[in-house]
């Protein structure tokens, strides 16, 4: 089925969030839409399957013209039976995962096809090799386990005869190998008929499956062609825009970093002659007899699949897990064993956390609530010294709107990430967790968040980097420890340290 | 899709935008002066010093009971107990006084009952993960209990301390003392919740009990302290009460709640869109107690006042709604 927007233009509170877009989706092929945050991707893919409707412009449905699907059902009752698996935010925690895939059946479209598909023989997520019980409850799901099931519902309905799929950073919360599965999974369900748009960040992901790609910019469509024609460092340049690319000679000033950390410099913790971090025979959860020695400006890589472990060390920093033996010493001083949130930020330990609407900020309150919302105690009352912090936070990390004001829930991911990481680095930590810091994160935030991350190392930050991408872990840290049923099966320096060595040793 | 810039539409209509701000915020605040004013043409009763004087005391009660009832909300739980604290607080009151007891006991006894049983409701709906909704229902049903055990089904009104009546009854610069004090209550209330970090917390725990607690907040102590701080209150509008009646009956109480929970919804839709303050409900008190009064001297029946009531609050979050939904969208 073909589906196409015309002329589409749509505005919250007097800003343009799409300008005059067209795109059209032919069935049987992959359109990327690509776009920095804030760009207008999600909002256009919200347009198509019926959330948002746009204030100008025609959506053509197979033969249909419309001007607006009035709601998700409509755009699926039109034939283009939409499902948007999307990213971790269109799901609430008590509504979404599992849930979701009940109600997916429940409301399941006329099959368009005939004959109706057999009944499968098994529940789809097994089919598609998804282990997690279906008893457990939707809440207590994890952002991966999350993604993964709004995947299979997706890949389910493809199976049943849906005409459009919408991929909306699907797999921003998998790791690369998930996502190279699911990714798989798909072109294997995918039929003639099938117009499939993907929006990732990852543009790796595009290789070899992607037909055309359409780049969105501040809500304008910049750029619109085969995939074939275009390198990715020109899909880059097309999502930054020539002016960032004209006034910046590298991809992010760090100028404006480096006098936060002048200026924060009184605040630092004192130089130590301890390892920032120690564990001593470490075991929690499923973590065993861990040893390591992290020191005062390091940065460390983990690495290891799902079940290796890996997600219980943010967890355990963190204060969410208690350590059931061995010692956890921070800056030579040993965690109590039973240390909450409140004890482990106290002791130099801060994660920023992977599910960034769940646990990273509260949606609810301003940017400037959220950026001293664990150094408000150092205050009595709310003066001239928590907006100073929070403006200098601001400034440092280029948050768009620069208005400590502004409401966190409304704020593009990547600027939300940037609040979070600000929060923490205003408490100047021992040991700063980074898990998956770039999770729908456009490139140009990625590049700030990383210069922010090596400017706290240089001054004395020991960081832990978590990632879904190799290829992150194998650039930014000086030491990779590879984690393998709980575990640490290898600690890779200097010359292994590369994408490729990660793999093996997380893999083999 | 998410803002990336501030509001760019705001330069080239600034009256509109003023105007629009005038109403989503301040619509409680618009027909506030609006009804005095019809009020005041229609009625010359209405504008003399002693129907004003007597507008604001008997909203004092009131005052308090939404005024305590806002904590449980804004960290995301709700009270239901507080209705028949204040009954319980005012008979304990009553109660003491006629064994004798002058105001220096019978007020710390009313202030300290009220505060625990706030505090007990707090402690049970955290450490046991009750809904805070059936735990203090169960703590209202045993308090009515309690205070129909100390009124031994008679009206108490024997020996209530003078100190006590003199709070209720008495003037002070031309306002009843009871009136300063809810005043007093809202300004320190205001600068508790805006301006203190303590505030700000109550605040994070009710927008995300997760991330507030991975913040290294305490959350289960921020929520006992609501509940605590919301017996508080409801047991110092428990003493204007006493003072202002002189009397006890076992039936005074719940009655309240349903008012001082609508003056705190109907607060959300002022001064700060989407969220319960203070402003926002001291000026919904006055909303509600303007519109009784008025009504009741322009010889309305006596069913109009709830049907005014709640007419106010439906269409007042009505708006307020619409404003939260483009807060959101964004």
């Amino acid at each position: 089925m073909t589906v196409s927007v015309a002329r589409i233009t749509k505005t919250f509170a007097g800003l343009k969030a799409l300008d005059d877009v067209s795109v059209t989706l032919l069935p049987g092929q992959t359109h990327a839409l690509l776009g920095a945050n804030g760009s207008g991707k999600s909002t256009l893919s919200k347009i198509i399957s019926g959330v948002y409707q746009p204030d100008g412009g025609l959506i053509r449905i197979g033969g249909k013209e419309l001007s607006a699907l009035s709601s998700p059902p409509h755009a699926q009752a039109t034939g283009g039976a939409v499902c948007p698996p999307g990213g971790p935010r269109h799901y609430t925690p008590a509504g979404g995962g599992w849930r979701a895939f009940c109600w997916a059946h429940a409301c399941r479209p006329r099959p368009l096809r005939q004959p109706q598909p057999p009944a499968p023989a098994r529940p789809p997520p097994l089919r598609y090799k998804v282990e997690i019980d279906p008893k457990r409850i939707a809440g207590s799901l994890t952002a991966n386990e999350r993604a993964l099931i709004s995947l299979v519902i997706a890949l389910d309905r493809v199976e049943t005869g849906i005409e459009l799929l919408i991929l909306d950073e699907a797999t921003a919360s998998l790791t690369e190998k998930q996502a190279e599965a699911f990714l798989q999974h798909v072109q294997d369900v995918a039929h003639d008929d099938l117009a499939i748009l993907m929006v990732t960040h990852r543009l790796a992901e595009l290789e070899g499956r992607v037909e055309t790609v359409s780049i969105l910019r501040d809500g304008r469509l910049v750029h619109s062609g085969p995939k074939a024609a275009i390198s990715n460092n020109e899909i880059v340049a097309h999502m930054a825009g020539p002016s960032k690319a004209a006034t910046k000679g590298s991809p992010v000033s760090t100028a404006d970093i480096d006098a936060y950390w002048a200026q924060a410099r009184s605040a630092r913790r004192a130089a130590s002659t301890y390892p920032a971090l120690e564990f001593r025979k470490m075991s929690a959860s499923i973590l065993r007899d861990i040893d390591l020695r992290m020191s005062a400006g390091e940065i460390v890589g983990f690495a290891g699949l799902a079940d290796s472990g890996l997600q219980e060390i943010p967890q355990l920093l963190g204060g969410e897990i208690f350590r059931s033996s061995g010692d956890i010493l921070v800056d030579g001083e040993v965690l109590p064993k039973k240390a909450d949130p409140s004890i482990t930020i106290k002791a130099g330990l801060c994660v920023l956390p992977a599910d960034r609407l769940r646990s990273g900020g509260v949606a609810t309150l301003s940017m400037g609530d959220n950026l001293t919302l664990p150094s408000s105690e150092r205050w009595w009352h709310r003066g001239r010294q928590k907006s100073e912090l929070a403006a200098r936070l601001i400034r440092m990390l280029d948050v768009r709107p620069p208005d400590a004001s502004a409401i966190f829930g409304t704020l593009s991911g990547g600027n939300q990430q940037k609040v979070i990481l600000g929060k923490w680095l205003s408490l100047a930590p021992a040991v700063l967790v980074l898990d998956d810091p770039t999770q729908g994160v456009d490139p140009n935030a990625r590049d700030l968040l990383f210069a922010a991350m090596h400017a706290a190392a240089r001054n004395g930050v020991a960081i832990i980097l978590l990632s879904t991408e190799p290829d992150q872990l194998a650039a930014h840290c000086q030491k990779i420890f590879v984690l393998r049923n709980g575990r640490i099966c290898a600690c890779l320096e200097g010359e292994e340290v590369t994408r490729g060595k990660i793999s093996e040793w997380s893999y083999s | 899709m998410s803002t990336t810039s501030a509001h760019p539409g705001e330069n080239h209509s600034s009256l509109a935008a003023f105007g629009k701000a005038l109403l989503t915020r301040y619509a409680t605040v618009l027909l506030l002066v609006l009804l005095i004013i019809v009020f005041a043409s229609l009625s010359n009763q209405f504008v003399t010093a002693r129907n004003l004087q007597n507008i604001l005391v008997v909203q004092t009660v009131v005052s308090c009971v939404a005024f305590g009832a806002l904590f449980p909300l804004i960290v995301g739980e709700f009270d239901l107990s507080l209705g028949y604290l204040i009954g319980f607080v005012v008979m304990l009151g009553a109660y003491l006084g006629g064994a004798c007891f002058d105001a220096s006991v019978v007020i710390p006894a009313m202030i300290i009952a009220g505060t625990g049983v706030g505090f007990l409701s707090g402690l049970l709906t955290v450490t046991f993960k009750i809904s805070s909704f059936i735990s203090t229902l169960g703590i209202g049903i045993l308090l009515s209990g309690l205070t129909l055990s100390l009124s031994g089904g008679q009206v108490l009104f024997n020996g209530i301390p003078p100190f006590v009546l003199a709070i209720g009854q008495t003037s002070f610069v031309g306002l009843a003392v009871s009136v300063w004090f809810t005043l007093l209550i809202a300004v320190v209330r205001f600068y508790l919740l805006e301006q203190m970090p303590k505030g700000r917390k109550l605040y994070a725990v009710g927008g995300s009990v997760r991330v507030a607690f991975l913040a290294g907040i305490k959350t289960k102590r921020v929520k006992v302290l609501a509940f605590t701080l919301a017996g508080l209150i409801v047991s110092i509008g428990g003493v204007f009460e006493l003072g202002q009646s002189g009397a006890a009956s076992a039936g005074f109480g719940p009655d309240l709640l349903l008012p001082g929970y609508a003056a705190a919804f109907l607060g959300v839709t002022t001064y700060k869109p989407g969220y319960f303050n203070v402003p926002g409900t001291l000026v919904a008190i006055l909303l509600l107690a303007v519109g009784f009064n008025g009504l009741n001297l322009l010889g309305a029946p006596f069913w109009m006042q709830p049907i005014f009531n709640g007419l106010v609050l439906i269409i007042a979050v009505i708006t307020a709604r619409s404003e939260a939904r483009q807060l959101k969208r964004g």
